[in-house]
């Protein structure tokens, strides 16, 4: 009965409202302000608005199809889990770049915004809606600046952001621009023109890249003061990465910081950049790492010298090990002379240790008991000795590198040398990549990142390449460890070649690179069976603008990799690993419109190990790649 | 939320976004984006103070979030607007999209229909009068020093308390009658909000509905009726429970000056039905409230008063305005548990203050628990049952950057629990807020802040099992420094101190009690906070925070335990 009255009186003063009423405000919501009701809904004004949303991003479509041919008596040519599946259609890409992907940006005052990304992406799997997936790529992250008399300050919080220290603190490797661009990167941008991207890698040296290059993955709060008194400048910043994170509330807390002195073109910084976490389940016993550096540059005549001296040490168990030496020093003549040329001298000592950093650690295991959270990666145990690009550090490495660039007429030629010793003899392994057919054998595993595959355990996948473990069997009894130190040696090549070809641009790029690793110390890379490992890498690719909107794209790659006898050998065959690649590749780029690109590519592959039976594979990929820009 | 959902809205955005730019020629602005984004990361540690040293509990963490909350403000016509915010939350530590959640925050439709009525559908933030429906913030410490206000801003930004509202979901009518004599006008209000859907067996949905209608006479004075019903609706469920809970009131404002004395006389009185065919065997619930209050005001000098009456008896029952803001029996945000025994740890000042899990946006159909330690005086504000008696209170904003309010309440119960003696009550507020910067004409802030908060509660008896006595201190003090344009210094400390005992009532589904509880207290609490604040824009601020606090029962109930916080705070919400 009480509430039929209720709703009897409601309907009621509706139908007089009908006849009687007066305007109650017809202004909403500019003018959305009722002053004489204090009840109701509230509130009672209009909300505030963002002074400044943008929406800005990417369509990329990519999609695979994989073959494994069959030799004479049928048998398919593949890794023993594709056995069964010798047709692979995968639709997107599992290097966790979606097909849509949207940054939004908005700015609350003039002085803060914020940014976040949203990315779907459908598998296309047939299931429809309840296979698609959303989320946020990056995350969320917060900007604010402030000026004033003593300096300007930004601040960025939330995260993911990009950053970058210095090498030793917290950066990654930036290399020295000898890659094969054949492959597309699901960063890579539409340029205006559609050849851009070649004439950049032949005039420049390097591809464009995104603002991630070179850069860290952070999470908390980064501070930066630039043009503070006395010509200062510096960053503090608190949180977590990538390596050492996670969602998880056990405490695993990265901080780091600079401090930079400007002497003009000149500088000078202090750095650091530290984790702590836990290595028990209550708590009590903290791990991780401490690296405090110098970095400096100074011009002196027509040299350049640049370096980072610091130190560095690892903790476990409240127990705090050596500090070791990391020193990376570079004399460089200017890029604008005809030869420019760099020295680079380095010494890393294994008792460094820096997941964050640019250099690899090959020497400590850092335990963390917090290591399998969600949302972070297991990768915090040392990788066995490694076989790496020029510019790459590891730790427990000394030596040095001859870098150059020698440009004859449309020749342009940029040439590395490489030579380091291990300080300590820690590892029985050597790990190196197969750089021909790298994102082909990624694709052999999609969606995980896992170590100790393959067919004979000893492939890991990392992002987008894989990397294959030797295990040295010419080790002590006892120690189980290798009977000397292992030295490396590599010669790098990148020629690139620019001429017209029926009045249209060609592009050539050759890409060589020949390394070795012995037990001892050898001026050049060993080509004899002295070497533990020897690895010989030759990319040759081509681009040839055939028209404003199409490039005709062009591969060979084959490499050979050679183990000897002090390592370990089949047990059918009894011979070490005896690796021979192949790999042909064509396609085309395509511009379809103003920002908006496809993308083809076809790729014969051939690999096999001639002493390990199963290591073997054969077989072709295509590859389908839309891209839009908006 | 599905993928549905979220792709809707965000096609919706970019679609309504490219409309915008289409009309730009238009003077209005079809399309306006708002929101907010924060990003919290905090390191907390816990200390147990235990007869055993607690080797088992892990005694610090990591937490914190960044968010996002991005709401489409749509205008279709000039008398339309919908309003669609969804939330994209990413936990900190996640990285490449692990621990990411998206949710609609709100989602309403307001407009004016033939220029008469205004309507809102969907969420709503609704208040009506203290004893219909009404937020009361009782236990909501909401005079903390600014040091402290910082996280407390942000529990009520998310649960949605503007003012005294309470978040609900419905449709919400507003009209207004003027007349050209006799009165001035008459202000309509009504609402309709659902508290839960049915489960077609044994729940049936459940309404909330009510409405107000308050004739203007003139300027200074209004008469009001309102209605609020809580009701089941017949034949939504198999079976057919029958739930209401039934307010009326009238409530009146007068308003006169009288030289330079402003004097207003505000009150209301009305009564209330609470029943549930579920307890067939027990009456309805049925009860009367009157409450009135006289303020004054010398403009001149700065000095105001004020006096009231509160009758609430034992049985009103409003559940509108007698929900409680905070769930004493929600769980911590961490630090669950401690002791070796692994035991459930009692909320400390630092989870009251800064922890949103702990309060609720909805109206609950039961009476909340009380924690008779933080409130044992008002614990349902003044829509309080079995409340009878007296306050008065002193306010002074004479001088340029002062402002001291006292108010003193004395009361009583109507109906004795549990025996026929009488409890007690009484309160004493004194809060005090000096702007010392403005007095001596600063450029810059400079901000000292002090109270002091008196709770007692006794009972004496024929016999000594009837003995009651309780008395709560709280005593808080803050300092706020501007130590550039800008940058604050921030200093608070909170002191709360519960001693003696009472007996807590056990109450039933039909809100009547089953049994009685004796709780003894002799507990101690303390949180200190420090931080610097920059404030980029209002609203807008970074902030970094330290906090101990300290929870000290002395009487061995329950462990010691002491729990610091340093948090680092990005706040940018309107």
């Amino acid at each position: 009965m009480m509430k039929r009255n209720y709703i009897v009186r409601i309907l009621s003063l509706l139908c007089l409202l009908t006849v009687r009423a007066a305007v109650a405000n017809p202004d909403l919501p500019e003018n959305d302000t009722i002053t004489r009701w204090s009840l109701g809904n509230f509130p009672k004004q209009a909300q505030q608005t963002f002074e400044q949303l943008s929406v800005s991003g990417y369509y990329r479509f990519v999609t695979n199809y994989r073959h494994f041919a069959k030799d004479q008596n049928g048998n398919v040519l593949a890794y023993p889990h594709l056995q069964n599946t010798p047709n692979n259609i995968f639709v997107g890409d599992d290097s966790q770049i979606p097909q849509l992907s949207m940054n939004i940006s908005g700015s609350l005052g003039k002085r803060t915004s914020f940014g976040t990304d949203l990315f779907m992406w459908t598998p296309m799997t047939g299931q429809g809606e309840i296979e698609n997936v959303k989320g946020l790529n990056l995350g969320i992250s917060l900007y604010g600046s402030y000026s004033s008399d003593i300096g300007d300050f930004n601040v960025r919080t939330g995260g993911i952001n990009w950053y970058a220290l210095t090498p030793f603190t917290f950066q990654t490797n930036k290399g020295y621009d000898r890659y094969s661009i054949f492959e597309r990167n699901p960063w890579d941008p539409n340029t205006r023109f559609i050849d851009s991207r070649y004439a950049t890698f032949y005039n420049v040296g390097a591809i464009n890249q995104d603002e991630r290059w070179g850069q860290q993955a952070f999470q908390g709060i980064i501070l930066e003061g630039n043009r503070l008194p006395n010509d200062f400048s510096g960053v503090i910043m608190y949180g977590k990465t990538q390596l050492n994170g996670g969602l998880s509330p056990v405490p695993n807390t990265s901080f780091g910081g600079k401090i930079k002195k400007s002497f003009q073109q000149d500088y000078i910084s202090l750095n650091t950049f530290n984790n702590t976490s836990y290595s028990d389940s209550t708590e009590r016993y903290r791990a991780g790492f401490n690296v405090a550096t110098v970095e400096f540059k100074t011009d002196i005549g027509e040299v350049t010298l640049k370096g980072e001296v610091g130190v560095g040490r690892t903790f476990d168990f409240n127990r705090f090990n050596d500090w070791g030496e990391l020193v990376s020093l570079k004399a460089s003549t200017r890029i604008a002379d005809r030869v420019p040329t760099e020295l680079h001298v380095f010494r890393l000592s294994p008792d460094a240790v820096n997941n964050s950093a640019a250099f690899i650690n090959t020497a400590r295991d850092l335990t963390n008991y917090d290591t399998y959270s969600p949302g972070t990666q297991p990768v915090l145990p040392a990788v066995a000795s490694a076989m790496v690009s020029n510019g790459q550090l590891v730790n427990n490495r000394t030596g040095f590198e001859l870098n150059t660039q020698v440009d004859v007429g449309p020749f342009k030629t940029s040439i590395g040398y490489h030579l380091s010793t291990e300080l300590e003899n820690l590892s029985p392994a050597i790990t190196y990549s197969h750089p021909v057919n790298s994102l082909v054998l990624a694709h052999f595993w999609r969606w995980a990142f896992p170590n100790d595959v393959g067919p004979y355990g000893n492939l890991s996948k990392i992002y987008r390449s894989v990397y294959e473990t030797l295990n040295i069997t010419a080790v002590d009894s006892i120690s189980r460890l290798p009977k000397s130190r292992k030295s490396f040696n590599s010669l790098e090549l990148n020629m690139k070649y620019n001429t017209r070809l029926l009045d249209r641009e060609l592009y050539v790029f050759y890409l060589g690179q020949y390394s070795s690793s012995q037990f001892f110390v050898s001026p050049f890379t060993v080509l004899s069976e002295k070497a533990l490992l020897r690895t010989y890498y030759h990319q040759l690719e081509s681009y040839w603008t055939i028209s404003k909107s199409v490039v005709w794209c062009n591969y060979i790659g084959y490499e050979r990799i050679i183990a000897n006898y002090d390592t370990e050998t089949d047990v059918v065959t009894g011979r070490p690993k005896n690796q021979t690649g192949w790999s042909i590749a064509t396609g085309f780029d395509i511009k379809m419109s103003r920002n908006a690109g496809l993308y083809l590519r076809q790729r014969w592959m051939d690999y096999k190990d001639s002493s390990f039976r199963n290591d073997r594979y054969k077989g072709y990929e295509s590859t389908l790649e839309i891209k839009i820009f908006f | 939320m599905n993928l549905k959902k979220i792709i809707f809205l965000f096609l919706t955005c970019c679609f309504s976004l490219a409309t915008a730019i289409a009309q730009q020629p238009t003077t209005r602005k079809v399309v306006d984006f708002t929101g907010g984004a924060r990003s919290v990361v905090t390191n907390n540690s816990l200390l147990v103070k235990d007869t055993v040293p607690d080797t088992t509990t892990v005694g610090k963490n990591t937490g914190g979030y960044a968010l996002v909350d991005l709401g489409v403000n749509i205008r279709p016509n000039q008398t339309t607007e919908l309003m669609g915010m969804f939330r994209i939350r990413s936990g900190y530590g996640g990285f490449w999209g692990a621990g990411v959640t998206f949710d609609v925050r709100q989602l309403w439709l307001k407009g004016i229909i033939g220029d008469i009525v205004r309507y809102q559908v969907g969420d709503l933030n609704l208040k009506q009068t203290p004893f219909t429906l009404y937020n009361h913030r009782a236990d909501r410490f909401d005079s903390l020093p600014d040091v402290f206000s910082l996280q407390s801003d942000i529990v009520d930004y998310e649960r949605f308390y503007t003012g005294n509202t309470w978040r609900q979901q419905g449709i919400n009518v507003d009209f207004g009658l003027t007349f050209a004599k006799g009165i001035q006008g008459i202000d309509f209000t009504g609402y309709v909000t659902r508290m839960n859907a049915t489960d077609f067996l044994s729940v049936p949905d459940r309404l909330f509905a009510g409405f107000s209608a308050i004739v203007v006479q003139q300027e200074g004075i209004k008469l009001g009726y309102n209605q609020s019903s809580i009701f089941d609706v017949k034949g939504t469920s198999a079976e057919s429970p029958s739930f209401s809970n039934n307010v009326q009131s009238l409530t009146a404002y007068f308003h006169r000056t009288v030289q330079n004395l402003d004097l207003t006389l505000d009150g209301e009185a009305g009564k209330s039905s609470y029943a549930d065919s579920r307890f067939a065997d027990r009456d309805p619930l049925e009860d009367y409230f009157l409450y009135g209050k006289l303020n004054g005001l010398w403009k001149n000098k700065g000095i105001g008063f004020n006096v009231g009456y509160i009758n609430v008896g034992p049985d009103f029952r409003s559940m509108g305005a007698q929900t409680k803001e905070i769930d004493y029996s929600a769980s911590p945000e961490y630090f669950n548990r401690y002791t070796n025994g692994q035991i459930l740890r009692p909320l400390d000042l630092t989870d009251l203050i800064g922890n949103s899990n702990l309060y609720r946006t909805s109206i609950s159909d039961k009476l909340m628990d009380i924690q008779p330690a933080i409130n044992n005086v008002l614990p349902y504000g003044i829509a309080t049952f079995n409340r009878l008696g007296a306050f008065a209170g002193f306010n002074y904003i004479k001088v340029k950057g002062l402002r001291l309010d006292v108010t003193q309440y004395q009361l009583r119960e109507i109906r004795g629990q549990g025996t026929l003696a009488l409890k007690s009550f009484s309160r004493t507020d004194i809060n005090a807020r000096f702007q010392i910067g403005e007095v001596l004409e600063w450029k810059k802030k400079l901000c000292v802040h002090g109270g002091v908060f008196l709770q007692s509660t006794d009972r004496k008896g024929d016999l000594a099992v009837e003995d009651v006595s309780l008395k709560t201190t709280r005593l808080q003090g803050g300092v706020e420094v501007e130590i550039s344009k800008g940058l604050d210094l921030l200093g608070g400390v909170v002191q709360l101190n519960s001693s003696g005992s009472d007996f807590i009532a056990d109450r039933d589904d039909y809100t009547e009690i089953d049994f009685f509880e004796r709780v003894d207290y002799d507990l101690l609490q303390q949180t200190f906070a420090g931080g610097l604040r920059f404030r980029f824009e209002k609203n807008i601020y970074i902030c970094a925070l330290y906090q101990s606090s300290r929870y000290n029962d002395r009487t061995k109930s329950m462990p010691g335990f002491t729990i610091n916080q340093f948090a680092l705070i990005y706040n940018m919400t309107f």
